[in-house]
């Protein structure tokens, strides 16, 4: 697995054949990601379209401090709420779009507990080590089975497990803070 | 506080557990409530779930959205750094490319030429040319196997230890051994042909692109190559096999294995038959300038004769001149 510095700096060399590949693995991901933010699918797939985008176009002036991956999330959480600011707006009568409800949630509490992860997501997976961010994604986002995360990247279903297991630790943390 | 001191109970490893339980990796089981025993955990696992939940499961087509972008990326102009740097890369892999192809071409043809002169699987082939009538094979059990002009027989070195197997391509006059325990077999294309120990002549595409046999001695089994059509030839008799038809009948032409015995026997017969027999066993064209020539019965045996000589004989008794021109010999009335 080429670690993210790595791939930064083939991106920033203008190696569109890695931006390609970063692409593949993580578009799934980033729109399920921001689907959960804005519920329709063609605008979260513009959205992180967009972002994609906007990287390439800026390569050399981007900082990336996080991992890439939490990077990426919290890019297109950013993207969902800069639209949702902006239909708002457009919406004279500022109904609440903004996290809409979460499926099959009916109490007001469920919506705000529901409201408050959302907010913090992108935050937390930020927070997460490179591999950890990555394999909790493929999985939360993507849908993937653990086999199929440790296939898809070479790892084991142990490893797999270990860093879904500090994923869950961090949101634990994040959400009872 | 409490709540603080509940959570730095937990290893990594129940921490890994509880993940592969609520990502539905493991099925619940009773230790569930051991690993974890917090009030509000029922709050995490709803948010753990809803977290990846979309409203609707329309696929996303990755191929379409990189497209999207790539068309993008391009139209905005900022690929062409990219572009120069693959094309030299480009070239460099193409030569790389080449050469390794060329070394793999070159393998195959060596194997090709091998795998067709059967060096590789002890394989034995013989062929004869276009002037090469009644080429001699002879086979390690004894049987002699004569070859018509651009004809290939091959077989296995070890023929006879555990079974005789040849497959011939074009025509050959077969005199086999008789053993009833090995049983011969001749793959003709279209059709396989089994004897005990007997003669016949097999030819794998006359004119009709069917399968010929011709038993002069014993008995002989052909079948087609899915083995649901059978003939049983005795002698004498002449069998046709292709793939959707089979047919037997006694052979009338006395001739027909001129190519091999070198002996051409007529009583009465027309030249129009000669010439056709003439040129299978020599291999020659006979051209009359008047269709009359033709018509004239011939009764007489050429015996190992060179087709010279016959030109001449048959020139001699019908008051014939020829011309040869090639391998065509023209005649004309005197």
């Amino acid at each position: 697995m080429i670690r993210d510095n790595e791939i930064i700096r083939r991106i920033r060399q203008g190696d569109i054949k890695q931006f390609e590949a970063l692409f593949r693995s993580s578009y799934p991901s980033l729109v399920k990601y921001a689907m959960t933010l804005i519920k329709d699918h063609d605008t979260a797939e513009e959205i992180v379209q967009d972002l994609f985008f906007r990287f390439w176009q800026n390569k050399e002036k981007i900082q990336i401090e996080s991992s890439l991956n939490g990077y990426l999330f919290r890019s297109v959480h950013n993207g969902c709420l800069h639209y949702i600011e902006h239909r708002k707006v457009v919406e004279r009568h500022g109904q609440e779009i903004a996290f809409d409800q979460a499926p099959g949630a009916e109490s007001p509490a469920d919506i705000i507990q529901y409201k408050e992860l959302q907010a913090k997501i992108a935050g937390i997976i930020e927070r997460l080590p490179e591999r950890c961010g990555q394999i909790f994604c493929m999985n939360r986002f993507e849908g993937l089975k653990y086999a199929e995360i440790a296939e898809k990247l070479s790892v084991s279903v142990k490893t797999v497990e270990a860093n879904m297991g500090k994923a869950l630790k961090e949101f634990r943390k994040a959400l009872t803070e | 506080m409490r709540k603080m001191n509940n959570k730095l109970k937990h290893t990594d490893k129940d921490w890994g557990k509880l993940a592969s339980l609520l990502s539905g990796e493991t099925a619940e089981t009773a230790d569930k409530t051991d690993i974890f025993r917090e009030a509000d955990h029922y709050s995490i696992e709803k948010q753990w779930n809803e977290m990846g939940k979309t409203i609707n499961d329309k696929k996303i087509d990755v191929d379409r959205a990189w497209s999207n972008i790539y068309s993008r990326i391009e139209e905005n102009g900022l690929l062409s750094d990219t572009v120069r740097n693959e094309n030299r890369f480009t070239i460099r892999t193409f030569i790389r490319i080449a050469a390794v192809l060329i070394i793999i071409i070159g393998l195959g043809a060596t194997i090709f030429y091998l795998n067709n002169t059967g060096a590789l699987h002890g394989k034995i082939v013989v062929t004869s040319n276009s002037t090469e009538r009644n080429k001699e094979v002879s086979l390690p059990d004894g049987s002699k196997i004569f070859l018509n002009r651009n004809s290939r027989l091959s077989y296995n070195k070890s023929l006879g230890h555990t079974s005789r197997n040849v497959t011939l391509k074009g025509e050959a006059f077969f005199d086999i051994k008789h053993d009833p325990s090995k049983p011969f077999i001749i793959d003709a294309g279209k059709a396989r042909i089994k004897v005990l120990g007997t003669s016949f002549s097999v030819l794998t595409n006359n004119s009709q692109n069917a399968v010929e046999v011709f038993v002069k001695t014993g008995s002989v089994i052909v079948s087609d190559s899915s083995g649901i059509q059978t003939l049983v030839l005795e002698p004498g008799f002449i069998g046709t096999m292709d793939s959707k038809s089979s047919a037997k009948a006694v052979n009338e032409n006395h001739n027909y294995l001129s190519w091999n015995t070198d002996l051409l026997v007529y009583e009465r017969e027309t030249l129009d038959i000669v010439f056709a027999d003439l040129k299978k066993v020599y291999d020659i064209d006979i051209v009359a300038d008047n269709p009359e020539i033709l018509k004239n019965p011939l009764t007489t045996t050429f015996e190992k004769e060179p087709q010279d000589t016959i030109i001449r004989i048959l020139c001699s008794t019908f008051t014939l001149g020829y011309k040869k021109d090639g391998s065509v010999y023209h005649l004309f009335k005197r």
